[in-house]
């Protein structure tokens, strides 16, 4: 027995020494980040950021708390907001399985008690708007609207606390008539009209290539293969191209949104291609695909709810800031989170308080902010930024040599071109 | 609830390729399977920082490759010294000192668990969350009707089957490998003899982290690199592990490519949502009527 008191009282020593190694080291980065600097404040605001800053998810997570940094950075230099220094307070929501997100909120709203919660995306269904709106906790988000959606409806007025900087996926579902439209000018030919749908099971992923699957048959479109992929990393997509190679149909659609997936499903193809189009679901958006494919992912096209060129200046701004201050371009998200810290800087100076989230939220629903991604404002029933050309245009991008080709106007910079594999 | 979605025409291509396919899968299980079966089966614990070990060998490579910008081949050996080196270190410095206290098994466990938490957030802290790929060692695919495969995933087939064969050379041929193997049937009749079982463990589970290693570059050329690449493969490794036989090489060798197959097949014939289903479907019945996995209890 005293034997085993000895150990038990060594293993208590060993990891209580572990752990303070760890809290030194972690400490360390911690303090660094957030080391006093500049004009002196009269108190704090604490900015919650909720998203997957480890594990498989991380890019995305890190790459928004880094815009989000960046704009925090920014605002202090300039003296902080109404006199106070915003702090950043991190919880990382991992692989977004629904108790860690839970528990990460319950944490950043009950225990650092945060004045707002930001994010990309960082649950499979949105569910924590419900939490946030509940616990009447501000929550602004940038990511699967569609799930704000099944949420919210047309309810607004029933979650004041919740507000989305993406707009209705509606856009997203027009595939099939682009397809046609380049068809009848000349720029794509389609002589079967046979398409293969390949998704992922998660709800955003699954959602797009329903609508597609039904806007596709609506426009006699013939589903020749139609496979679902479980929502983890797929290393082989040999059977599915397999059967997509028998089928050779006009047009590839691949709604994982995963870019490693969507690169390697890709790479794959190109080792025996069959004529066919190929659109990917949001992966062609983000830098880590285009290093990834390089110049195969010549001819890939996408659409995307938001305006990414460089073309507008905003954009090129914050991607020079960006790269500077991190040493690597962003991808959405990097956007996305500068401009949600700037959206809530601005509701809290026109409420003059940041303590009284309502009064804060009434002012974030009069929104009319131009970002570097277009012009948000939101839709006051479904709390979603509005689409249309003045604010969130919808557009349709295919990529060419790393470069993003914008194929509607305003900022139009080519035509829809067969990809090189075609022969 | 997704569709069954058979295929309705038996087609050679598509059996063709889930066939390749299955055997590269199996293959690359293979190779994380039997570096945590042989430290299961010599000291009895399993190490959870297995697949962390395999995501050190793919960044380390790709580091050394962007700092000395040689040709990968140069490189392997190095990025193999470096994971040997650190399943030595993680044996005499974490493991040993935890086993000679007298802790339970369940805590080394967790204590492997803990090395590798601080192995993958090291690497995303110090490199970051982006995703990278190794080069291929060669370029070009064999075609065949509607069915491909690169030339670089047979070469994977290839250096597997070869890292086999010098792996069960040097335990059947070598002094060290007899030690080797004498610890896994005896621990104290080995002692008895004079084999110091602490350098041994401290080889085997260096060896096995070499294997990790190397499995990390072979996925890093064929899919991606990222800090958190290693928990998936781990999975798929324990899973041979038990189905092979806990500690049994040889079983973990055939089970790896029985589940590269299965889930190959199923995905060419229900469609790839159904492969984890009827994996684990028959993982479950094997193992109720085997319980001691396909080979377990015959072969170490």
């Amino acid at each position: 027995m005293q034997k085993q008191k000895g150990i038990l009282w060594k293993q208590i020593i060993a990891g209580i020494l572990i752990g303070l190694v760890v809290g030194l080291i972690g400490g360390y980065f911690l303090g660094n980040s957030m080391a006093p600097s500049g004009p002196l404040f009269k108190g704090e605001i604490k900015i919650g950021y909720a998203e997957s800053l480890t594990g498989s998810l991380a890019t995305e997570g890190q790459e928004g708390l880094n815009g989000l940094t960046l704009a925090v950075e920014e605002v202090n230099a300039a003296g902080g907001l109404l006199g106070n220094k915003l702090t950043i307070i991190t919880g990382d929501t991992g692989e977004r399985d629904p108790l860690t997100v839970t528990s990460v909120f319950n944490q950043l709203i009950d225990s650092e008690q945060v004045d707002v919660i930001l994010t990309g995306v960082c649950s499979n269904t949105n569910f924590e708007e419900q939490t946030c709106n509940d616990k009447q906790m501000l929550y602004v988000i940038s990511g699967s609207s569609a799930q704000t959606y099944a949420i919210i409806g047309n309810n607004g007025s029933s979650y004041p606390y919740v507000w989305s900087f993406a707009p209705l996926y509606s856009a997203y579902y027009t595939v099939p008539y682009y397809m046609d439209q380049w068809k009848n000018e000349g720029f794509a030919s389609l002589p079967t009209k046979k398409v293969a749908l390949i998704t992922s099971d998660n709800p955003y992923s699954k959602d797009i290539a329903d609508h597609l699957r039904t806007n596709f048959v609506a426009d006699n479109w013939t589903v020749v293969v139609d496979e679902t992929v479980p929502l983890e990393t797929i290393t082989d997509w040999s059977a599915i191209l397999s059967k997509v190679r028998t089928a050779k149909p006009d047009l590839i659609v691949n709604t994982d949104y995963q870019y490693a997936n969507e690169a390697a499903f890709l790479s794959q193809f190109l080792e025996n291609p069959t004529n066919s189009y190929m659109f990917m679901q949001y992966a062609p958006s983000t830098p880590e695909f285009i290093n990834l494919t390089g110049t195969q992912a010549n001819g890939i096209f996408y659409d995307f709810p938001w305006l990414t060129t460089r073309d507008v200046p905003l954009y090129a701004q914050l991607e020079d800031n960006f790269k500077a201050r991190f040493g690597y371009t962003p991808g959405t998200y990097g956007h996305m989170l500068y401009w949600e810290l700037y959206a809530y800087v601005a509701a809290v100076k026109a409420a003059g308080t940041y303590k009284d989230k309502l009064a804060v939220a009434n002012q974030i629903a009069k929104t009319n902010e131009t970002t570097s991604l277009g012009t948000i404002v939101f839709d006051q029933q479904t709390h979603l930024a509005e689409v249309g050309e003045t604010m969130l245009p919808p557009t349709y991008y295919q990529i060419w040599n790393g470069q993003r080709v914008l194929l509607n106007t305003p900022y139009q910079k080519g035509n829809f071109t067969t990809p090189p594999w075609f022969h | 609830m997704v569709p069954l979605n058979p295929v309705t025409i038996l087609d050679i291509s598509l059996l063709f390729s889930a066939l390749i396919g299955g055997v590269v899968l199996g293959a690359i299980y293979a190779l994380m399977s039997v570096g945590l079966s042989l430290s299961w089966g010599v000291f009895g614990v399993m190490n959870f920082a297995h697949g962390e070990i395999l995501m050190v060998g793919a960044f380390s490579t790709s580091v050394i490759l962007g700092l000395l910008g040689i040709n990968i081949v140069f490189i392997i050996p190095m990025v193999l010294g470096l994971t040997f080196l650190i399943g030595f270190l993680l044996q005499t410095v974490v493991i040993r000192p935890l086993l000679r206290s007298g802790a339970p098994f369940l805590i080394v466990t967790i204590a492997t668990f803990g090395v590798s938490l601080i192995l993958q957030n090291s690497v995303l802290t110090m490199f970051g969350a982006r995703y990278r790929q190794l080069p291929t060692i060669l370029k070009g695919a064999f075609v065949w009707g509607d069915a491909s495969i690169s030339f670089q995933k047979l070469l994977i087939i290839g250096i597997v089957l070869f890292a086999f064969l010098v792996f069960e050379l040097f335990l059947t041929r070598t002094n060290t490998g007899t030690a080797v193997r004498a610890v896994a049937q005896d621990k104290e009749v080995a002692e008895l003899v004079g084999v110091n079982v602490q350098i041994i463990f401290a080889i085997v589970l260096g060896l096995a982290s070499l294997m990790a290693g190397l499995a990390g570059i072979l996925i890093g050329s064929i899919v991606w690199i990222f800090p958190a690449m290693g928990t998936e493969p781990f999975i798929k490794a324990t899973l041979v592990v038990i189905l092979g036989g806990l500690g049994s090489l040889r079983g973990s060798f055939v089970a790896a490519f029985i589940i590269g197959l299965i889930e190959s097949f199923t995905t060419a014939i229900l469609g790839v949502f159904w492969a984890p289903t009827i994996l684990f479907v028959l993982i479950i019945a094997i193992i109720i009527i085997r319980p001691s996995g396909l080979f377990g209890g015959h072969n170490k």
